[in-house]
């Protein structure tokens, strides 16, 4: 009986793992084989071949594509790490006048959708001249409220008699924060930062309004030219851009995906 | 020692001539994770219905895992768990008609004390007329009734216990798990517990099986106890047979407060050595055969000598005043500290030298592994196991 | 008895402040805090804040093509938005897309949250894989998925001819645009959303479970009775956020369907972006954007005002 049922349990685990898969499988499948193979309807590459890749650097600056988003999504998780700390301390540890009132204010902001602000941010872009520049694309996103919020109910964690114990031996604020609370919260900063960087790297809307040419184009708006060039031609070309596309992602949620189911748990019981 | 009519009604039996049929029966039974040493081996014991069997020992020794293996949560490696004398290594928990008080609790938070205590009862299809007279008797014992329609968030620890309790009392089953349900409370509140809680399953005759690792407990609550330390049973017996006489030097320390003194001794003709140390001329009682023994002496029988009597002395290291005793603690050899329990408040300095006096007979023997060297007083008890 | 009596020195006898010293200090308090504060509260001050308040300027104003009010119309761009009939189609369309998405999406999560937490060898591989799709990216995914649609060489055509049906142009057809972006759009929100159920699920206290198994519940019924009460704010969190998100899909659109085709996937945030990006109307596309934000806090207001009630906190 008890065997009868494991082995129920892992057909469903395995039928629903190649539902899941099935995509990101075509893609690679497709991406080895080449445009007459594709054409004709195949489903299995008679010979694998890489003439896809090479063609995928070279149609469209796919390297450049990708290392805009990354630096790019690098640099938002970079400031909205120390944005998001330098705040959430502040709430947690410093006192000060207003200083609860501040931390609705924050809040707030998680309400208001981003739409509601896009046309306006777009007009200030543009008028600060940060079109077309990393600026425009990373400065905007480095306040996060969701980031203060998630600190702060990390930081909150961390006994207050830590804290009593460094104003007595005279440390000051900045150095408490930078020696104890942010390695006692690496869990939380992890988490942010690898759900920071997907966020970043996942851009739309944004990176088409602001960027123009492709030397600061981001992967996602890469693919979309991409796309639009190899219409019904290229296929191939188009999924081996895409496997490269989403490499990088995979390797950081299968390396973060410890921390961050940890780090969501801890979420998950706020 | 009293004998009570209830604690020894199987010796009586058995001294009729009639087989006791036990309730539950572990025989040898063994459990280990993975290929690793076993988290408990060699588990043979015999529980009788209606009996209060307590299963004690440090933490980590193995008494939840036993608990577990009764309660079906877990398969056994090897061995048998027998229940009204069937094989039910393969029975479901559900079909072993049992009810379990966990030590958290395990509340639905969601639920009020009377869904908490009526949901056990829903998954069995017990009528509901049933259900609720079960409910509210149960609620009436244990003084739960003005609080059955809030929910677990509101209650204090006390009342939570009551609940989990209440829950294992609705279900009516003829045997009933417990892991340590007291350990989450205050002291005060503990000892309150323990005494209702006995006096509980005398009225409805339940068998418990009861895990606890504070040796108060069980001398107090147990008709029955197994000591255990490592996954490996150490001895089972009344609580006054495992005081009076542990089978080794562990069961000898871990039950009894303050804990029995111990040293290493050398057998001499008419003397012992202890800790190469301190000589002790013995008179009247038979020395064992071996060269090297461990010596046991309970701190209450050690006594303050009275002048003209033969003594031993000793100089006070540390005192305590309880009140009602003195517990002195004394070098009885280079860091070797024996502790002597004495009735009444004493004045007494410390660095003061004092005479001791003790009864030879109240000393025990163990080989130099720690096994108990001489016959035990109360014969062993028998299990029959049915094929 | 002994007894040491420490000697500590008596504390320095309370100097008296005076207010201007206890101000002074409470000045200095404040400053420290504002400048850890500073950079979230200029960032949220310039791109959101004040966003927020030049977008309602700009809906009561006509504007120019470099987005620079031009004439004060009041209400006029809320009114002929409630008259359009291309609004109330992005509207419904919208609509449509969110209840498409957002159910399916917890209720397959879920299922996959179930079989992935039971303790099994291996079951690590599988949990990986149902969190893989939070690493497709919106444009991996939807090129992809454009592939897969292609109505002459794409697999799911293939597999339909393969069984008898007629292949249809997914995305190219009116009637199936929809159903199909909503598709793709549940897959790539699988992978958080299992996730953040999975967590949940590993929430729950062992011991309730165990209790259940000893009354004798069947898997189903401890089902509801145990995992779905205690897995409520998860559920609870987890269908809002989503519920959010769907409201403010654009990314797959723009890749798929730019809209199309005849509006049948023209939710609000494309027409947002025609509107304001591509006829240049920043005013009514600014009057577009309130009512979204209006729709999106009604919509969050209604779900904490009746869902969360069966919500069981502990």
């Amino acid at each position: 009986m008890k065997i009868a049922r494991a082995t129920a349990h892992y057909v469903l685990l395995c039928l629903c793992s190649v539902v899941i898969l099935f995509p990101v499988a075509y893609a690679l499948l497709m991406s080895l084989m080449d445009g007459a193979a594709i054409l004709s309807g195949r489903l299995w590459p008679e010979k694998g071949t890489l003439v896809n890749y090479e063609a995928a650097f070279q149609q469209a600056p796919l390297g450049r594509y990708l290392w805009n988003s990354f630096f790019v999504a690098f640099m938002i998780t970079v400031g909205r790490l120390i944005v998001s700390s330098l705040a959430a301390f502040a709430f947690v540890f410093l006192r000060f006048p207003g200083r609860d009132r501040w931390f609705y204010v924050c809040i707030a902001t998680m309400l208001v959708p981003w739409e509601a602000t896009v046309i306006p941010n777009f007009l200030t872009i543009q008028a600060l001249g940060w079109t077309n520049h990393y600026a425009g694309l990373i400065v905007p996103f480095w306040a996060m409220a969701f980031g203060i919020f998630l600190l702060r109910q990390q930081f909150k964690q961390i006994p207050h008699e830590l804290y009593e114990a460094a104003q007595l031996s005279g440390m000051g604020n900045f150095r408490f924060f930078c020696r104890v609370v942010l390695p006692l919260s690496k869990t939380s900063l992890v988490t942010l930062a690898v759900y920071s960087f997907l966020d970043a790297w996942n851009m739309y809307l944004w990176p088409l309004l602001v960027t123009n040419d492709d030397r600061v184009r981001t992967v996602q708006i890469g693919l979309k030219q991409l796309q639009t060039q190899e219409i019904a031609s290229s296929w191939g070309v188009v999924m081996a851009a895409a496997v490269i596309a989403m490499l990088p992602t995979l390797l950081l949620l299968f390396a973060g995906q410890k921390q961050l189911r940890k780090g969501l748990m801890q979420g998950a019981i706020q | 020692m009293v004998f009570t009519k209830m604690d020894y009604d199987g010796i009586e039996k058995e001294e009729r001539g009639e087989k006791r049929m036990a309730f539950l029966e572990l025989v040898e039974v063994t459990k280990s994770y993975g290929g690793k040493k076993s988290a408990v081996e060699n588990v043979n014991v015999a529980i009788e219905s209606g009996e209060f069997f307590v299963l004690v020992g440090p933490s980590g020794c193995g008494k939840s895992t036993i608990l577990r293996l009764i309660a079906g949560l877990e398969p056994l490696t090897s061995g048998y768990v027998l229940i009204d004398g069937q094989v039910a290594n393969d029975w479901p928990p559900h079909a072993r008609r049992l009810s379990m008080v966990f030590q958290n609790y395990a509340l639905y938070p969601h639920l009020t004390v009377e869904q908490n205590m009526r949901i056990v009862l829903q998954a069995q299809k017990v009528p509901k007329e049933e259900q609720v007279k079960r409910c509210m008797e149960a609620a009436e014992l244990l003084g739960l009734t003005d609080v059955l329609h809030r929910k677990p968030r509101e209650l204090s620890g006390g009342q939570r216990q009551r609940v989990a309790l209440g829950r294992a009392i609705v279900a009516q089953t003829p045997l009933c798990l417990m892991d340590e349900p007291l350990s989450n409370l205050d002291a005060k509140l503990r000892a309150k517990m323990r005494s209702e809680l006995r006096r509980l399953q005398r009225q409805l005759g339940m068998t418990v099986i009861y895990v606890t690792h504070d040796q108060t407990e069980a001398m107090t609550m147990a008709d029955r106890m197994m000591i255990l330390h490592d996954g490996r049973p150490q001895q089972i017996g009344s609580p006054l047979d495992v005081y009076n006489s542990p089978d080794n030097t562990f069961v000898a320390s871990f039950i009894g407060t303050p804990p029995m003194n111990l040293a290493e001794a050398h057998v001499l003709n008419h003397s012992l050595l202890l800790q190469n140390e301190r000589p002790i001329r013995l008179r009247r009682r038979s020395l064992p055969k071996a060269e090297r023994v461990i010596v046991g002496l309970r701190p209450e029988h050690i006594e303050p000598a009275e002048s003209g009597e033969e003594s031993m002395a000793v100089k006070v290291s540390h005192v305590e005043w309880l009140g009602n005793e003195t517990l002195v603690t004394f070098e009885l050899a280079k860091n070797l500290y024996w502790t002597a329990r004495w009735n009444g408040q004493w004045r007494i300095r410390l660095g003061e030298v004092v005479p001791l006096t003790f009864d030879e007979q109240d000393f025990l023997f163990f080989d130099a592994s720690g096994k108990r060297i001489g016959a035990p007083s109360i014969k062993r008890e028998e299990v029959w196991v049915h094929q | 008895m002994n007894e040491r009596v420490s000697t500590v020195p008596s504390p320095a006898p309370w100097s008296v402040r005076t207010k201007r010293e206890a101000r002074q200090a409470a000045i200095k308090s404040w400053l420290e805090g504002m400048v850890y504060l500073c950079p979230s509260l200029l960032l949220f001050g310039v791109f959101l804040f004040y966003p927020l308040g030049r977008t309602m300027y700009l809906s009561v104003f006509h504007t120019d093509y470099q987005g620079h009010p031009t004439e004060f119309v009041g209400l006029a761009h809320f009114v002929a938005l409630l008259q359009d009939a291309s609004f109330w189609h992005s509207l419904k369309a919208t609509v449509l897309f969110a209840a498409l998405t957002v159910p399916t999406t917890v209720a397959v999560s879920f299922g996959l949250a179930l079989l992935a937490h039971e303790t099994r060898k291996g079951i690590g591989i599988f949990r990986t894989i149902f969190a893989s799709t939070m690493g497709m990216s919106v444009g991996v995914a939807s090129v992809i998925w454009m592939f897969m649609y292609n109505p002459a060489i794409g697999i799911i055509n293939r597999l339909v001819s393969a069984i008898g049906g007629t292949p249809v142009s997914w995305l190219l057809d009116q009637d199936t645009a929809l159903y199909a972006v909503a598709a793709a759009t549940i897959w790539m929100n699988i992978g958080l959303t299992f996730l953040l159920l999975l967590a949940g699920l590993q929430n729950i206290d062992p011991s309730l479970y165990e209790s259940a198994r000893i009354a004798g519940m069947s898997y189903w019924r401890q089902l509801w009775t145990v995992t779905v009460p205690l897995l409520s704010p998860t559920l609870f969190f987890v269908t809002t956020v989503s519920l959010i998100q769907a409201l403010q899909t654009f990314g797959q659109i723009d890749f798929l369907t730019k809209g199309g085709p005849v509006e049948a996937t023209n939710v609000f945030v494309y027409a947002i972006y025609r509107e304001a990006f591509v006829n240049y109307q920043f005013g009514s596309a600014s009057a577009q954007a309130l009512v979204l934000f209006l729709i999106i806090a009604i919509v969050t207001f209604l779900q904490f005002r009746f869902a969360e009630r069966k919500v069981h906190y502990q």
